[in-house]
């Protein structure tokens, strides 16, 4: 690591020289006051700044899904994931925020029922989590089709643990979106 | 789409034909100017009063000025950091006059000569705004390439990677309709697409000097004069054949966390970046002089997708027909081939650009990374001619063109220009300064501009992907003195603007400013000024999803802005061998109409939209202390903002309360030299809330604390220089989503011939 050393240990004795110093040199004393000052400042620069963040084991999530109701056409079905949020979203665009989803590969078009494994997720809590639909090629155009809401919704991912869900997606009756209250 | 037409260029040709000169018997001037310990002054000009004739002195201190009509002149010897001396000296046919200048060093302001606050040349003591000076010096001691590196140096510019930010006036807007206007030797040079700095366009090796206008400049300047403006000035010609080489290579130090080393392989080697520039400027005559500079630059970047390979060309030459007759002519050419790093994967794996497209976060294409070939082509002619002492006139011209073409990801060819942007600016103004009497400056003109952008990533009112947006524009500025020590300044400029075919926007600037001498070498100003800029076109009809789901916005209005300022410049001694230049400022700048990318879920994409009211208030302060027989010195500033986004309530987004810059260079012994920079920021208060759900961990902003180190020695005909940047490894994000330059070592090298 390359900080600066303390400053006293490289300050010369501050009686040191006093008298032989020429005084064209005093302005050398001053710059190395300067340059001393300017090295403590410098100093704060050693808490390195940005890290990644701690590196947990990660979990996983393991579901089931059953679906009722009629499915919408395949053509319009462009995307049919399982999506587990950190947060409660605003708005179609807040399925963007990727660092903060659990998301799994694509369920299955016209099932019954299906199920889905996450694995590799950083432990933590997740507040909102269901089965989304792209119903557009657009990149916002998603929109959850049935969530998960035993316990409020919210779920607890352990390091080395698999977390089990169950829910139901209704066609018939798809949740409000955005959640109420947001 | 509207045809380039050359008329801007015709008077242009019509005047140098017109002053050709009558050649007559003439003497010369010829001498040698030493500073106060004898000690030869290279680089001083030399100049005869009310004229353009002049010259700079040699190496050795010694000048010549020939081809001088006889009479008696005004003889005048300044450089920065010296005062000025002026002799005046009788000139005989075929005959040759000596005068000896001894030049007395002082501090910068007494003597600094500033031209972009008031389109002429003062002195700093007598602008009223806040101008910082950027000289080859420091340019040199910093390696710098770029202009973009330059800049973060001077207190109250804030770099954002591309985005240069004066005063807090910028968010971060990837360099797209920039705040801040740039000039090259006076001429406005943004993109013609983004309306963005086009950072490695300018002549780095052949800078004399680089002004930053910090406050709205539009009663001067226009649209994108809003925050603030920089000035690149080239040199001029020696008289003696100057050839310079300039060489640099160095690595970027493999970052310390072994998580984000462990994304990407490249990040475990010592990166390399390497470049050479070769410059020779000569006068082939007492008329005619030229400079050529060939600059080739490569780095495989510290980021994954962040390579560049650039080589550029820039020339300019001068032709002076008659005493009173300068023309100038300025070419620029590169070629660039690079990845842009556009965001990152998150904060575990920053070296990495990331993907929007949900299901492919763990592999495919990335989406936070795009890779151009582009080429910028700059021709920028000039002519003044200096009618008497009291009235002289300039008409340029100015075209600068852009390539932008996509690389297949899959070929890795360029595709071709009709896949991407081709754009060119073009225009040209005629500017007068009459000095009516001593003590009373006016300076007046009229400018028309236009652009011609195509990209494939607009649609435009008409149906088709081109934009033109023509400008024509008159302005005016009035200076009085109102007595020995009281100096006033009016100034209004009117703007045109045909947008399209139904829309026109007009705009009326007004400027006022005082300065008051309260003292022989301090003065108090007052500033008044609004400012304003234009949407640009890729703001306003940028409609695509290739990287950002962007939709248009054709009914974007000009942002506006209004700025008040007092300040005080002083300088002085401390002790007896310190000089000491000092200014404060106050500054009050609000803003109407700034326009900010936001995600409209409305059309379910980002829309660049007229959002937001703002206030931003602060306070600036800084100090260069030099030691005159030591060559030692140390410069400090300091600006504090408080910033306000007035539609929401909180502070603006990317903004830092608090900016502390510092440097210091000693002269250790005989030719060695040493010095550092610091800087430091406190962290942004707010940060775009859509752009962090957009990208991961785009929020993740922490100050900014990094330290430079160098130490080198000089001679009159070399210098070899080892830097340390970013000696302690620092990270941070100079703005969302990106890690801001790492630690990296450099070995930079200059030969004079």
């Amino acid at each position: 690591m390359l900080c600066p050393m303390p400053i006293e240990s490289r300050m010369p004795p501050a009686s040191a020289n006093r008298r032989t110093i020429p005084p064209g040199l005093v302005a050398g004393v001053t710059l190395t006051r300067v340059l001393a000052l300017a090295l403590a400042l410098a100093s704060a620069a050693c808490d390195h700044g940005l890290e990644p963040p701690e590196l947990q084991d990660p979990g996983s999530i393991r579901g089931i899904v059953r679906y009722t109701g009629t499915w919408p056409a395949e053509p319009d079905v462009h995307d049919l994931r399982f999506v587990a949020m950190r947060f409660v979203p605003r708005d179609t665009a807040d399925f963007l925020q990727l660092n903060l989803m659990a998301i799994s590969t694509r369920l299955e078009y016209g099932v019954a029922s299906d199920t889905f494994l996450v694995e590799d997720v950083d432990p933590g809590v997740f507040v909102y989590s269901g089965v989304a639909w792209q119903f557009t090629p657009n990149l916002l155009s998603w929109k959850p089709v049935g969530l998960y809401e035993d316990e409020g919704g919210i779920f607890d991912v352990e390091a080395n643990r698999v977390t089990e869900l169950r829910f139901d997606v209704d066609f018939g009756n798809l949740p409000p979106f955005p959640p109420p209250g947001n | 789409m509207r045809r380039i037409t050359l008329s801007c260029l015709i008077p242009v040709v019509a005047f140098l034909v017109a002053a050709l000169p009558a050649t007559a018997q003439t003497g010369r001037i010829a001498g040698r100017i030493t500073d106060a310990l004898g000690a030869p002054l290279p680089g001083v000009n030399v100049v005869l009063k009310g004229t353009l004739v002049g010259t700079a002195s040699e190496p050795d201190g010694s000048y010549v000025i020939e081809r001088i009509e006889p009479g008696t002149w005004i003889l005048a010897a300044s450089a920065v950091g010296y005062r000025t001396i002026e002799h005046q000296v009788t000139v005989t046919a075929g005959g040759e006059t000596r005068r000896d200048f001894e030049l007395a060093e002082v501090i910068l302001s007494q003597s600094e000569v500033i031209v972009t606050a008031s389109r002429r040349a003062q002195l700093a003591l007598d602008v009223p705004a806040s101008v910082a000076v950027l000289t080859p010096r420091d340019l040199e001691r910093r390696n710098v390439i770029s202009l973009d590196d330059a800049l973060r140096y001077i207190p109250g510019v804030h770099m954002q990677e591309n985005q240069v930010n004066v005063r807090g006036s910028s968010g971060f807007v990837y360099n797209v309709g920039s705040r801040v206007l740039t000039l090259l030797d006076g001429m406005p040079i943004l993109s013609p697409d983004t309306d963005g700095v086009p950072f490695d366009a300018l002549p780095v090796a052949q800078i004399e000097r680089i002004e930053v206008l910090k406050g709205p400049g539009s009663a001067l300047y226009g649209s994108g004069a809003l925050g603030g403006v920089v000035n690149v000035i080239t040199r001029r010609f020696p008289d003696r054949p100057e050839t310079q080489v300039r060489a640099y290579a160095g690595v970027w130090d493999p970052v310390r966390y072994e998580i984000w080393r462990r994304a990407w392989d490249g990040a475990d080697e010592y990166r390399p970046f390497t470049g050479v520039s070769v410059s020779h400027s000569r006068r082939f005559s007492s008329e005619l002089g030229a400079w050529l500079n060939v600059s080739w630059r490569q780095d495989a970047g510290y980021l994954n997708y962040s390579s560049i390979r650039m080589l550029s060309g820039h020339a300019k030459v001068g032709w002076d027909p008659s005493a009173s007759v300068r023309t100038t002519l300025l070419l620029g050419y590169l070629t660039r081939e690079k990845d842009n790093f556009l965001f990152w994967n998150g904060a575990r794996d920053v070296l990495n650009p990331g993907s929007l497209a949900i299901g492919q976060s763990d592999g495919g294409t990335p989406g936070g990374s795009n890779d151009v070939f582009g080429q910028q082509m700059s021709f920028l002619p000039s002519v003044t001619h200096v009618v008497s002492s009291r009235f002289v006139y300039t008409v340029k011209g100015r075209l600068f063109g852009t390539v932008i073409r996509p690389i297949n990801d899959i070929t890795g060819d360029a595709e071709p220009a009709s896949k991407g942007t081709l754009g060119l600016r073009y225009g040209g103004e005629v500017q007068a300064n009459w000095s009516p009497r001593r003590g009373r400056e006016a300076t007046f003109g009229v400018t028309r501009d236009a652009l011609a952008t195509r990209s494939t990533f607009y649609v435009t009112e008409d149906g088709d992907n081109t934009g033109g947006q023509p400008e024509t524009a008159g302005f005016a500025q009035w200076e009085e003195n109102f007595s020995s020590t009281v100096r006033s300044t009016a100034g209004l400029r009117y703007d045109r603007y045909d947008v399209d075919e139904t829309q026109v926007v007009q705009r009326l600037s007004p400027k006022l400013g005082l300065t008051w001498r309260v003292a022989k070498a301090t003065t108090v100003r007052l500033a008044y000024g609004h400012g304003f800029r234009v949407p640009s076109l890729a703001e306003r009809f940028t409609d695509n999803r290739d990287f950002f789901p962007i939709v248009r916005n054709p009914t974007l209005r000009p942002e506006r802005s209004i700025a008040y300022e007092t300040g005080l410049r002083t300088s002085g001694t401390v002790g007896s061998a310190w000089a000491v230049e000092f200014d404060a400022a106050a500054f009050w700048n609000d803003y109407w109409d700034l326009i900010e990318p936001r995600l409209e879920t409305r059309v379910r994409a980002f829309q660049f939209v007229n959002l937001t009211r703002a206030r931003i208030r602060g306070l600036e302060a800084s100090a260069d202390f030099r030691h005159e027989a030591g060559g030692h010195l140390v410069r400090l500033g300091y600006t504090w903002l408080d910033s306000d986004d007035l539609s929401v309530g909180e502070a603006l987004a990317f903004r830092s309360r608090h900016q502390f810059t510092g440097s210091i260079d000693v002269r250790v012994y005989g030719p060695w030299e040493a010095g550092a920079d610091l800087r430091l920021m406190s962290a942004a208060e707010r940060v775009d809330t859509d752009f962090a759900r957009f990208v991961p961990d785009a929020d993740l902003l922490v100050p900014v604390r990094v330290v430079d180190f160098r130490v080198g020695f000089r001679t009159g005909k070399m210098n070899l220089a080892f830097l340390v940047q970013n000696a302690f490894d620092y990270y941070y994000a100079e703005r969302p989503a990106y890690l801001a330059a790492t630690r990296r070592f450099t070995l930079q090298t200059r030969f004079d011939f």
